[in-house]
């Protein structure tokens, strides 16, 4: 039996996105039960709610994107070249809102995509050529990739080594942009790479081909929370025990904040203080990546979300109402940490890569560790949320 | 800032829901995760302050180093002669190789050779031109050492039940020596073994090693463990050698930095020359990628993140599988070698790692194991037909992680089943118990392993 299925029924019926308060499919809230099942439920229900418009938007921003790279294969030049990279650029802040539901058993990671879609960081010379070598890459070795399709491609990537990334953002992003090696901006791969170039026909193939499977695969992601999808992954998110699905949903939270944004993002790469780890190093846009993190997190956190075209305004529950049906001060509490980490973060200094190899007390690498102390306050004070709803059950 | 571990689940005992200590591999250090990153995971209770090094040497253990360049700065200096670009393409995923399928260039695999005899250091003698292992690949404008490939022999068998096995033999050639003919070698072909857990092993005390060990037999079980003796480079002494299919290693620095030289041709502080095979390449040709290639501070964090990925949780469908299948397992004595429980020293480096039940079913300890699995190349102490017992934890989730379940030192087996029926030597009255066991026992049995 699937809760959803009845929900999806009637919200095909009424075409309205809000959750109905009136169905309430948990069992009521249990005797000593910390938090309270109701709250839960309308909490949940907004969230995949919010799942489906965010891909939604993804989704509309990626075929946009799509279209403009079309349009260059169609007319090569350098305005329809700075297009399609300025499409791309704002499907990715778009994308960057929705790794909120990451880690969180959610179809981004159960589907396997999450690796083809954003695979990060990768090896330059997998792809194409790089200063160092003017023959490497698939691009370059037709002998060896003879075809390039969007069959054989999604086979190549991690192929024989992590940093073999050959699709997803990042690996449109370097054929986009090319190797940064410009301390003012991002790097400047010139348009002529894509006609007159050496192998400048399979170029233009492999973006056309990376950027339609990148397309086809959030299609695919989005698909899963369709609320008109009868057997989608949001009917699998409702069919798990209650506890189970709010502790996966915290630990997402918490995973996202913590290691993935504090730790493997900033921590690591103003230790290492090497371009090679910033996040989006080709064109030079990490922070908006940060800024897009923290505000799907935002919206899965306290319920919000309006929908780029404004046509979608979902306003209700959100992860921090359960929290605080169990314990209204620690929510206060988490909801001041998150702001201020939140702050901190819309601070760090553009660019990026400037930032990590700047000296350790400058001004920018400060507000890089406000941001990082910020969000693991934050992230502890989730992990003593979970310890008091008493979610310590990590399996069964 | 606080430092206090967070337990991402939190704690499970708190809810009355106490697990068994056997589905708890690495005690607090474990992680509950058996999808495709199963061993790509940061130890359950690693403290926050120290995820940016383990984040750290994720990267470096990922990165594709390139040919020395300006631009790539601190990831350049492969080469010029290396089996592979990356840590990550033979441990891919932190999970372990496999043989290379016919005429492929092998990742995740690599042919140890030597000559007669002994090094300086009691190690095995490095041959003056190929030195101790033969790199497969090569910077443009120099040639790779040779090509090396498999063929195998069947060995067939059967159960005393009747039940019929075919067992797979493999047989080393290596051809189109770019370098002149080598000479008499001595060879061995290694997979590259899994890299998580390293840390709990590391913080098993050498004495509760030694106290495992009975070389002369005086318990009479037939079964005489003994540590290897090793020079450890970093420790400039000396110790006990716990990694490598022979225990030829004795700290995971040595281990790690040895690999950078030997596998990617990239000096380190330990190893600042590239490996003895680069005498007859003109070093104008091959800049280096500074000195040492990989400074110290990231040599460092890689060991680091070695040390704190997790081992899996064990992944038993019912208890009574784990009940019956262990019983199974020491009534056939798998448990004299495959010792399932340690506890890590009180006063390791890492707080996280200390004082942890572990259960990683080796001994570290060298055993024989007879005429069929034996290499004939000796390694300090271990002689040709010795080998390490290796840990089981995990060994069932390579084919989620890795797509392959090869097992045994050159990947011959080809599942567990297969790797039971090459012990010999100390293990054959083992295996001679599993053969003898009915045939729903003896997958019980296997279940057992692979659930580990």
């Amino acid at each position: 039996m699937r809760f959803r299925s009845f929900r999806k029924i009637i919200l095909c019926a009424t075409l309205t996105v809000p959750a109905l308060p009136d169905f309430e499919p948990f069992p009521p809230t249990p005797e000593g039960q910390k938090y309270s099942n109701e709250v839960a439920f309308q909490a949940l229900s907004n969230y995949t709610d919010i799942a489906w418009a965010m891909y939604a938007d993804a989704v509309r921003d990626a075929v946009r994107f799509n279209m403009a790279v079309y349009h260059f294969r169609k007319d090569p030049g350098p305005e329809t070249f700075e297009n399609a990279k300025g499409l791309w650029i704002e499907a990715r802040k778009t994308y960057g809102k929705t790794e909120c539901f990451r880690f969180s058993e959610t179809p981004i990671d159960e589907l396997g995509l999450e690796i083809l879609i954003n695979a990060w960081p990768l090896d330059e010379s997998y792809i194409d050529y790089t200063r160092d070598d003017p023959d490497s890459g698939i691009i370059n070795q037709p002998e060896l990739h003879p075809k390039i399709n969007s069959v054989y491609l999604p086979r190549l990537n991690e192929k024989g080594g992590e940093a073999n990334v050959a699709t997803g953002w990042h690996a449109i992003e370097f054929l986009l942009w090319g190797q940064d090696f410009n301390p003012e901006g991002p790097g400047d791969r010139p348009w002529t790479d894509f006609t007159t170039a050496k192998n400048a026909d399979r170029r233009m193939t492999y973006l056309v081909t990376a950027t339609e499977v990148l397309r086809s695969h959030l299609v695919t992601v989005s698909e899963e929370w369709n609320p008109a999808n009868y057997d989608g992954g949001s009917g699998e998110f409702f069919i798990r025990r209650p506890s189970r699905i709010i502790r996966s949903v915290m630990t997402g939270i918490a995973s996202m904040a913590g290691r993935e944004i504090a730790s493997e993002r900033l921590a690591a790469a103003i230790r290492s203080g090497s371009q090679e780890d910033e996040h989006s190093c080709f064109s030079d846009t990490t922070h908006n990546d940060l800024v897009a993190n923290m505000e799907g997190l935002e919206s899965i956190l306290f319920g919000h979300f309006t929908s780029k075209s404004g046509k979608v305004v979902i306003d209700g529950r959100g992860i921090m109402d359960i929290i605080a049906s169990a314990d209204s001060e620690l929510a206060n509490r988490m909801e001041t940490q998150f702001k201020t980490a939140k702050m901190h973060i819309e601070a760090i200094p553009k660019p990026f890569d400037q930032v990590i190899i700047a000296p350790a007390d400058s001004e920018g690498r400060k507000t890089i560790n406000q941001a990082i102390s910020a969000l693991w306050e934050f992230v502890y004070s989730m992990s003593d949320a979970e310890e008091f709803m008493e979610l310590n059950t990590r399996y069964r | 800032m606080i430092h206090r571990p967070i337990l991402w689940g939190a704690l499970v005992s708190m809810l009355g829901l106490a697990r068994a200590d056997y589905q708890l591999p690495g005690g607090d250090t474990t992680v509950f995760d058996a999808s495709r990153e199963a061993f790509a995971q940061p130890i359950e209770n690693l403290s926050p302050k120290d995820f940016a090094r383990f984040f750290s040497g994720d990267a470096l253990f990922n990165t594709n180093w390139v040919n020395a360049s300006s631009v790539v700065d601190g990831r350049d200096g492969l080469g010029p002669l290396f089996n592979t670009r990356s840590c990550s393409s033979c441990h891919f995923k932190d999970g372990r190789g496999q043989p290379p399928k016919p005429n492929e260039i092998p990742d995740g695999f690599l042919v140890r050779i030597s000559l007669p005899g002994n090094g300086l250091k009691g190690d095995p003698h490095p041959h003056p031109v190929y030195g101790n292992q033969i790199s497969v690949r090569a910077l443009p404008k120099a040639k790779p050492e040779a090509h090396v490939s498999l063929e195998y022999e069947p060995v067939n068998g059967h159960y005393p039940d009747g039940t019929s096995y075919s067992l797979l033999k493999p047989a080393i050639s290596i051809a189109d020596w770019a370098y002149g003919e080598p000479g008499n070698l001595l060879q061995s072909a290694r997979v590259a073994s899994a890299v998580y857990g390293l840390g709990l092993l590391d913080a098993i005390s050498e004495e509760s090693l030694i106290a495992l060990s009975d070389p002369e037999d005086r318990d009479g079980d037939g079964i005489s463990g003994r540590p290897n003796r090793v020079w450890s480079p970093s420790r400039q002494t000396y110790s006990i050698g716990k990694y490598g299919w022979k225990a030829n290693k004795a700290t995971l620095l040595d281990q790690t930095a040895g690999a950078f030289q030997g596998d990617i041709g990239i000096t380190s502080p330990l190893f600042p020359n590239e490996s003895h095979s680069l005498s007859h390449l003109d070093p104008r040709e091959f800049p280096s990628g500074g000195s040492p290639e990989i400074e110290k501070r990231d040599l460092d964090d890689v060991v680091f993140y070695l040390k704190t990925l997790a081992p899996p949780a064990s992944r038993f469908a019912a208890d009574e599988i784990y009940r019956s299948g262990k019983a199974l397992f020491e009534a056939a004595k798998c448990s004299s070698c495959h010792t399932p429980q340690f506890q890590t020293r009180d006063d390791y480096s890492i707080p996280a790692l200390t004082g942890q039940t572990i259960y990683p079913y080796t001994d570290l300890l060298l055993h024989d194991m007879g005429e069929g699995l034996a290499d004939h190349r000796p390694d300090f102490q271990a002689t040709g037909t010795e080998w390490r017992t290796p840990p089981l934890w995990g060994i069932g989730l390579f084919p989620t992680v890795n797509g392959h379940s090869r097992l045994l030192h050159d990947g011959r087996a080809r599942n567990i089943e297969e790797a039971i029926l090459w012990h010999s030597g100390e293990a054959e009255s083992s295996k001679q118990a599993f053969m003898k066991l009915p045939r729903e026992q003896r997958l019980e049995l296997i279940e057992f392993v692979r659930s580990l």
